[in-house]
């Protein structure tokens, strides 16, 4: 009965073809919409409609840091992580009420790193340390709160401010429709036409009833693989207000946490166009790295400026995280403008004066706009002028 | 000699032969003892927490952390450990025991001179195997909430979300993990039965079962082979902490649970081609 030993293989094949059909149906599936011109869907990107949503976004980020090894029970969910590799994050937001309400959920294997905001009231709870910190929203907390979910980071690629100057250096495209946790979806494809950018191509699956983007993926320069993509695997236009409330547990350490000492107007622009950059006063890279190791519970000398708050943002202690983080810097090279580290598709540059530059252009062009935003800001308060128009 | 079930004497009750396989699992002095050794652990584990004083802010880190301050969460905290290694290494190895043990100690051609089909033989095996596999990760649990209530205060929960829920509605939790995480382990039991059909020794079909976890295992903890790890039958095994969040997440234990049904699957066809056309007759 030797035909007997064939079922396992044909039961092998049937379910490899159900997972991989079932795969490809997902993929192909391209609803037909009413055409709309690529402007225009960019334009209508800007006015989104949603002001109250939840859903689950699928988050990877590859821009060519080596991964972090998964550590386990130890280590738990940690913001910095997003870093490197694959991650889900759970998003709750309501604006509906004027106020910004929102949690920021990064599940983890068995941990769990919430930042819940209301208006400027901010709660960040560690599930692995049992700590609650508590403080108020800066501009530094907020730029590192969009890069979670998908309507966020769009606005990078698809805001007013972003098609103002980008608009003559960039092909938009909308011929193509997909769908997105089930919803009916625009795409929206930016590719930038100018030199010194580290992007190919940006892809904004933007859903064609509430114009929120659903899903983005940004394409470095000749390369097929996404180096950041977030994409909602589930969403709801309603949010369970349980959810956007945050009280301490009991029992739980709660850390009050003083407003980091930044300088004024700590991020900022610099550049224009696709290679801009965005610059971060007061980071130096090995008081942030030194931050990420004391245990802010009894530390001894609290991180100051940014230092603070990306230690906040990461918890404590973050042994394997700070070798990791002082390797990559390791990697940098030294040249008059400062440490310049590069990937696939980001360039950072850390100043002598402790400024941080980044953006996606390549080393040479970001060095560039280095060169050329010192050159303005030690021009006097004259620049201040030429500033506002870049 | 080919021993194969004569038709028309497989009239017997439908319970007998599932209820003797059943009986000879769970009579086994081994299979005992190693249930002991899973009930054993979570105590382990408790008593350590409670004399040396682990949690409640001495800088200890996870789930081990907060078992101090509630009981019940030793219930979390004994599955999260023995879920890697220790469950599926005991089930696995019941498991792989199943054909192999009994074609070593002569019994299995006995057994097959009984007047029952193989295919059915192997059902009951099967069915013992994966009763295994539940009832271990039950005793993990039961020891660990009686250890938990009896050395710990129990109370509200604080769930991995921040929020807290009352104990009652923890307790239907706590059973639900239990139950995805007994799913997982029945998935191990299958491919440790499969493994059985392939050999006669069972030294081989243990040291393959426990290979096989193993290799899994590290294949998971690489980031680099990150295109693998969603079809590894091991690599979603915590995930049954997502009942542990408001809101409850089901995505990963639905994926992980579709891939324990297409492994054993998989390899019930396998163990069923191999059991049934086997030549025993040696």
């Amino acid at each position: 009965m030797r035909w007997r030993l064939l079922t396992p293989v044909v039961v092998t094949a049937a379910i490899m073809a159900v997972t991989t059909f079932s795969h490809a149906l997902g993929a192909s599936d391209s609803p037909t919409l009413p055409r709309i011109s690529p402007i225009g869907l960019a334009q209508k990107v800007g006015k989104s409609q949603a002001r109250a949503f939840s859903g689950n976004v699928r988050l990877s980020v590859d821009i060519g840091l080596p991964r972090l090894p998964k550590l386990g029970t130890d280590g738990g969910a940690d913001p910095l992580r997003l870093l490197s590799g694959d991650h889900l994050i759970r998003v709750a937001t309501d604006e509906t009420d004027g106020e910004k309400r929102e949690r920021v959920a990064l599940l983890d294997t068995l941990s769990e790193y919430d930042v819940v905001r209301d208006d400027t009231d901010l709660w960040l709870w560690d599930s692995t340390r049992q700590v609650a910190r508590h403080g108020s929203v800066d501009a530094l907390t907020e730029a590192l709160l969009a890069f979670a979910s998908p309507a966020e980071l769009a606005r990078t690629f698809t805001g007013p401010a972003a098609i103002e100057t980008a608009l003559f250096d960039t092909a938009y495209s909308a011929h193509q429709t997909t769908r997105v946790a089930g919803r009916d979806c625009y795409v929206l494809q930016i590719t930038p036409q100018v030199q010194g950018t580290t992007i190919g191509s940006v892809r904004v699956a933007v859903d064609a009833g509430t114009s929120m983007p659903l899903s983005v993926a940004v394409y470095p320069t000749g390369s097929s693989k996404a180096a950041i993509r977030a994409e909602f695997e589930s969403l709801s236009y309603s949010v369970d207000p349980a959810e956007l409330r945050f009280t301490p547990p009991p029992r739980a350490n709660v850390v009050e946490e003083a407003t980091p000492d930044l300088p004024a107007n700590p991020v900022r622009g610099a550049g224009k166009s696709w290679t801009a950059a965005v610059a971060i006063g007061g980071v130096d890279p090995d008081k942030v790295i030194a931050g990420l190791g004391t245990d802010s519970g009894r530390q001894k000398s609290a991180p100051e400026g940014a230092a603070a708050v990306l230690a906040a943002l990461a918890g404590t202690p973050g042994t394997p995280l700070q070798s990791y983080l002082r390797m990559m810097m390791a990697s940098g090279e030294k040249t008059p403008v400062g440490l310049v580290w590069s990937s696939r598709l980001v360039s950072l540059v850390f100043t002598p004066d402790q400024r941080l530059y980044a953006a996606f252009a390549t080393p040479d062009a970001l060095k560039a706009t280095v060169a050329a935003d010192e050159a303005s800001s030690k021009a006097g308060d004259d620049a201040k002028a030429v500033g506002s128009h870049s | 000699m080919r021993l194969r079930a004569r038709p028309g004497t497989t009239r017997r009750r439908w319970g007998a032969i599932p209820s003797i396989e059943l009986a000879l699992t769970f009579r086994r002095r081994r299979n005992q003892l190693i249930l002991a050794v899973l009930a054993l652990l979570p105590v382990l584990v408790g008593t350590t927490i409670r004399v040396a004083g682990i949690g409640a802010g001495s800088g200890g880190t996870g789930m081990l952390n907060q078992v101090a301050g509630n009981g019940l969460f030793l219930v979390f905290a004994s599955l999260a450990l023995t879920v890697p290694l220790f469950l599926p290494v005991a089930v696995g190895a019941v498991a792989a025991d199943q054909v192999a043990g009994d074609a070593a100690d002569g019994t299995l051609r006995t057994v097959l001179a009984w007047p029952v089909g193989r295919s059915r033989l192997l059902a009951a095996k099967l069915l013992a195997a994966v009763a295994y596999a539940v009832a271990a990760t039950f005793t993990v649990a039961l020891s660990a909430l009686a250890t938990g209530a009896a050395l710990f205060p129990m109370r509200d929960v604080t769930l991995l979300s921040g929020a807290t829920i009352p104990l009652g509605a923890a307790f239907g939790r706590a059973l639900l993990i239990a139950l995805v995480v007994a799913g997982c382990m029945a998935g191990v039991a299958v491919i440790g039965l499969m493994i059985s059909t392939l050999t006669d020794s069972p030294a081989t079909a243990l040291a393959g079962t426990v290979g096989l976890i193993v290799a899994a295992e590290i294949v998971g903890s690489v980031p680099q082979l990150g295109g693998l790890q969603p079809f590894l039958f091991s690599f979603d095994w915590l995930a049954f902490a997502d009942l542990l969040r408001t809101p409850m997440y089901w995505g990963t234990i639905t994926h992980s649970l579709w891939v324990q049904a297409a492994y054993a699957v998989i390899c019930g066809s396998l163990a069923w081609a191999r059991f049934t056309s086997r030549d025993l007759a040696v």
